[in-house]
């Protein structure tokens, strides 16, 4: 990606992984060669916007679920967080 | 299991299209290597420019191996050029079939080293003409092609350059493929 170009994050592998995909897999299912699933990944490649909503129709997330122009928290620290039990204010 | 071909046209076109996607993804990497799509591209322009030094430096300029001809021995650069070319266009032709065969990444990177190509044409155009205006106004005893045949023969290159290049930048600039688990 060119020096002063927005940076967009993804979620793509760890989702691809949580679902068992190859990048392959991922390929078909969206129309496009299998190297441009890696260089998204990367973050090399910003998608398109019809390719943006391919990706969220195989994944079944809304778009903002997988790309954001901020870097994601980890997934595992979310999922603890939520699994704390709440304060109770007084 | 054999896939099923569909009845319509339209989706008989979708259906090959999809089908020519698919088994250019699950093609072995080696074939485009950067590597060795470099070594294609430096062979294909050193067999040019030995052609061109022979072509310039005229019969008695050719070595005569084996009792070869000069005649022979074009044929042979001839034909190394052409066996370069193929296999230049062969490690690059997934990006070469046309927009409804490539995504929209490949089309990018095609439609950027057809950009690039077209510079560097533009420059060696520029560099011919002041050439031939330097040869010219100036007479500093530069050759020039003085009959039909010698203006041809000077065009062959630069129409070989033009052909080429585009499929050359390709090949000397798309990276390593990765694997696709």
């Amino acid at each position: 990606m060119p020096k002063g170009d927005l940076v967009i994050y993804n979620r793509l592998a760890v989702l691809r992984a949580e679902r068992g995909m190859s990048r392959l897999d991922l390929a078909r299912a969206v129309g496009v060669n299998y190297q441009t699933i890696g260089y998204l990944e990367r973050g090399d490649y910003s998608p398109s916007l019809e390719l943006t909503l391919k990706l969220s129709e195989v994944f079944g997330l809304p778009v903002e679920a997988i790309f954001s122009t901020r870097s994601f928290e980890p997934l595992s620290e979310q999922v603890y967080r939520s699994s704390q039990p709440k304060e109770v204010s007084r | 299991m054999k896939p099923q071909i569909p009845a319509g046209r339209a989706e008989r076109r979708d259906f090959f299209r999809r089908w020519i996607r698919e088994r250019r993804a699950d093609e072995p990497g080696f074939r485009l290597s950067q590597r060795r799509r470099r070594i294609i591209v430096a062979a294909l322009y050193l067999f040019l420019l030995a052609t061109v030094s022979a072509l310039a430096g005229g019969p008695g300029a050719m070595p005569s191996v084996l009792g070869a001809t000069p005649v022979t021995f074009l044929i042979w650069l001839a034909t190394a050029q052409l066996g370069c070319f193929m296999l230049l266009n062969y490690s690059v032709r997934g990006l070469l079939l046309g927009d409804a065969y490539i995504d929209e990444r490949e089309r990018g990177l095609r439609d950027r080293a057809t950009a690039l190509a077209y510079r560097i044409l533009t420059g060696a155009l520029g560099l011919l003409s002041f050439y031939v205006i330097l040869a010219l106004l100036w007479n500093v005893g530069l050759p020039l092609p003085s009959t039909a045949m010698q203006l041809l023969l000077a065009l062959i290159p630069l129409g070989w350059l033009a052909t080429s290049l585009p499929q050359s930048v390709l090949a000397w600039t798309l990276p390593d493929p990765e694997s696709g688990l």
